[in-house]
């Protein structure tokens, strides 16, 4: 009894222990599972999602290209978003039309004809019927889609159906998806997705950018243009593209089957930078208004083109770049053309920089003052004022005498050195170099920037260093000569303004900018980047030489301000015949000069090219643009008028209305 | 041992649903997150659309235009500080024709 007891409790013991196993390892089964479902739960392993239906999902975010500003920061170019509407013709023509057409009003519709035909019929059987290759009938047929389309789109936002229904037809049918509009408004995009109505017809509605332009015309080749890609194709938005540039956005999602997001792998995110903003020391208003005034010019003259510069002496911001070129019927043009800038005005070569002329009497100051600094006029260096303005002066190896310009132009009352520059001498010039050797003829050149590029910032490589004659060709009857009355030299007009500057500043020369700000540390360093050209007494008697030719010289009817004190110099140089020589009745007219006197603010430069009827003396063709340019410039700056008995608020006389309330704005 | 049972399947339940509620929780931040962040992407986009259009309303032939409407005339501030006067007198002289040098 007790062994079978025993041998019972035996068998007891060893099912609870095997129980007791057996329940153990279950819940050591269920508490892995559970670690393990919430370990996944915690951290989703990647290669279950495709199992479980997650997917990867990769969304581009849009940065916006960095905004190009005036000097005061109005814009002038900024990426504006908008949308673009694609569509895919296939998708549509196979699916999309019926679902289009399913729930229309027929008999309402315009293109009702076409799609009750369609509809009512079995088209495809009849069309098979009718013509015999199959492929026709589906031409057919997806032409009358096609047109159906048009007809729906043209009448919900305005798109023309002509216009629609040529993209569809001429796109290759290698290509997915036909773009239908580029740039759609916000109404539109509403009227296209309420008429959707969540129908998928094939068509796409994509978030874009357009760079948009909103300067004056002529600030366009400066500005330049950007390509589809939206990257710079032109002028600074290539030059600077690197700057402006933008990169998107990456958001990696892991999402449902459904599109809910799970999670956002970390780490992954990456923001993007929208591109650097960019200001130009171009002034928009200024650009304008130097813009009208040159194009104002050039009609009352009928000129082949004008170049208009406005910069300030004291930094070397360019304030104002106008170039125009005019093309006239039936004038045997030779000023180079320009055909893109028919085609899209932010193509145009911009003259100003990248093409050279001769500038003519413009020149005479900066050979008057590099002779001056090179000691002629003193015992050593004699000159012989006896000798100007007498008659015209022969010289040995030179091929023409040199004269003095004008009807009766020999007075033979010259006083000083100074009366050259006022009356505008070639014989007082032929004087003034007589002593100089070739080298130190040329090094006047050099001292000035003349032959080596600005490098303002603008056209790179392409921006024209000038022309200098070297040591080697260079000669004293046919060089020296010609080059100090402004021949055998060409400049651009940024090399002029800057080498005029050194009159506004005591000699020193800025380095031209045409992007804001040169700066370390906050600091504004164009102060440092001057070069001299100039002694500052120099400098100062050539100023005062200057003055005189606004107060009774070549500037004095059509140039001279009524408010503002000015020191400058006109020219009016031979247009080069592209055949050789130049012509004898054609002219380049130039006139460059700075105000106010004491402190000069701005210098201004205009060249009009070719003038035809009115006049072409640079001082009465030029002239008036420089005089209104620094009224206006000076005047809208906040520069008080100096000149005495002056209106002094500022006001250009004439032009004040006094009705309606002031409108002030800010200066610089 | 039953009793002991139950409780473990309970525990271990209570755990799983604890599981279930973080991994909601998580899936509403993840979409709430990915919801602001849209937001942002959209305000981003409505403020480079006012830019614009500040920019075309203000460009300076657009002002030039809305200036010769109204009638008024620019007036300097002058520099900075110094303003000038401004007062109602007329125009002196003539305009630039009338001055006879063009």
């Amino acid at each position: 009894m007790k062994n079978a007891t025993n041998r019972n409790q035996a068998i007891i013991d060893s099912t609870s222990r095997w129980g007791r196993i057996a329940v153990g390892m279950i819940v050591a089964g269920i508490a892995l599972t559970v670690v393990r479902v919430g370990w996944l739960k915690l951290d989703p392993d990647g290669k279950f999602g495709a199992r479980s239906g997650a997917e990867a999902r990769v969304r581009y975010e849009e940065r916006f290209r960095g905004e190009i500003c005036d000097r005061n920061g109005r814009t002038l170019a900024i990426d504006s978003p908008c949308w673009r509407l694609a569509i895919d013709p296939d998708y549509f023509c196979r699916h999309g039309f019926e679902k289009m057409v399913r729930g229309d009003d027929l008999e309402t519709s315009t293109d009702s004809i076409a799609r009750n035909e369609v509809l009512t019929t079995d088209f495809d059987e009849q069309l098979e019927a009718i013509a015999a290759p199959l492929e026709l009938a589906d031409r057919h047929l997806r032409v009358i889609k096609m047109r159906s389309l048009a007809s729906e789109l043209d009448d919900l936002i305005g798109i023309s159906r002509q216009e629609v229904t040529r993209k569809l037809l001429e796109a290759p049918e290698s290509r997915r998806y036909v773009v239908l509009d580029k740039l759609l408004d916000e109404w539109q995009v509403d009227a296209v997705r309420a008429w959707l109505d969540g129908r998928n017809l094939g068509l796409l509605l994509e978030k874009r950018t357009e760079r948009r332009f909103f300067g004056p015309e002529s600030l366009h080749m400066i500005v330049g243009k950007c390509r589809d890609n939206g990257e710079g194709g032109s002028g600074l938005e290539q030059l600077r593209n690197s700057n402006l540039q933008s990169t998107r956005g990456v958001l990696n999602t892991r999402n449902t089957s459904r599109g809910a997001v799970i999670s956002i792998p970390a780490g992954t995110y990456d923001r993007g930078s929208h591109g650097d903003d960019f200001a130009l020391t171009i002034d928009a208003r200024i650009q304008l208004f130097v813009e009208n005034r040159l194009n104002e010019q050039l009609e009352k003259h009928d000129a082949g083109g004008g170049r208009c510069l406005v910069i300030d002496p004291n930094n070397g911001d360019i304030l104002a770049m106008v170039d125009i070129l005019r093309r006239r019927d039936g004038h045997d043009e030779v000023i180079l053309d320009d055909p893109q800038r028919r085609v899209e005005p932010s193509l145009a070569r911009n003259r100003n920089v990248v093409d050279a002329f001769e500038p003519g009497s413009t020149f005479k100051p900066i050979m008057w003052a590099g002779a001056l600094e090179l000691g002629v006029t003193t015992p050593a260096r004699p000159v012989d004022l006896s000798k100007v303005n007498v008659a015209p002066i022969s010289i040995k190896g030179r091929r023409t005498t040199v004269k003095d310009a004008g009807r009766n132009p020999y007075k033979k009352n010259v006083k000083d050195i100074e009366y050259i520059i006022e009356k505008s001498l070639n014989t007082g010039m032929a004087e003034m170099v007589r002593t100089l050797t070739d080298e130190e003829a040329r090094s006047i050149l050099t001292r000035f920037g003349f032959g080596t590029r600005t490098k303002c910032g603008l056209g790179g490589q392409a921006e024209h260093p000038g022309q200098i004659t070297s040591l080697k060709n260079w000669s004293f009857a046919n060089t020296t000569i010609s080059v100090s009355f402004g021949h055998e030299v060409a400049v651009t007009t940024l090399q002029m303004a800057r080498a005029f500057s050194a009159f506004c500043n005591d000699g020193l020369m800025p380095q031209l900018r045409i992007s804001r700000p040169l700066e370390v540390d906050g600091v504004d360093v164009a102060d440092r980047l001057m070069a001299r050209a100039l002694k500052p007494e120099t400098a100062l008697r050539t100023k005062r030489a200057l003055q005189r030719v606004v107060l009774s010289g070549t500037l004095k009817n059509h140039g001279r301000s009524e408010l503002y004190s000015m020191f400058g110099k006109s020219g009016t140089a031979d247009l080069p015949n592209p055949a050789g020589g130049y012509f004898k009745n054609r002219y380049t007219s130039n006139v460059i000069a700075a105000s106010p006197f004491e402190e000069p603010r701005i210098v201004v430069y205009c060249v009009v090219d070719d003038p035809k009827k009115n006049g072409y003396y640079g001082g009465t063709v030029a002239g008036p643009v420089v005089r209104d340019v620094v009224d206006q410039t000076l005047r809208y700056i906040g520069v008080k008028p100096d000149i005495e008995g002056a209106d002094q608020s500022g006001r250009i006389a004439g032009t004040l209305r006094t009705e309606g309330m002031p409108v002030v704005i800010g200066g610089e | 041992m039953f009793a002991k049972l139950m409780m473990l399947i309970l525990g271990l339940g209570l755990l799983a649903a604890m599981l279930l509620v973080n991994r909601q929780r998580r899936y509403e931040i993840v979409n709430e997150t990915i919801q602001l962040h849209s937001q942002l992407e959209q305000l981003e986009r409505a403020i480079q659309e006012r830019k614009v259009r500040v920019a075309e309303s203000t460009r300076s032939a657009e002002l030039e235009r809305m200036k010769d409407a109204l009638g008024i005339q620019w007036i300097s501030v002058g520099e900075r500080s110094r303003l000038f006067m401004m007062s109602g007198d007329g125009p002196k002289g003539g305009d630039a024709s009338a001055r006879g040098d063009e």
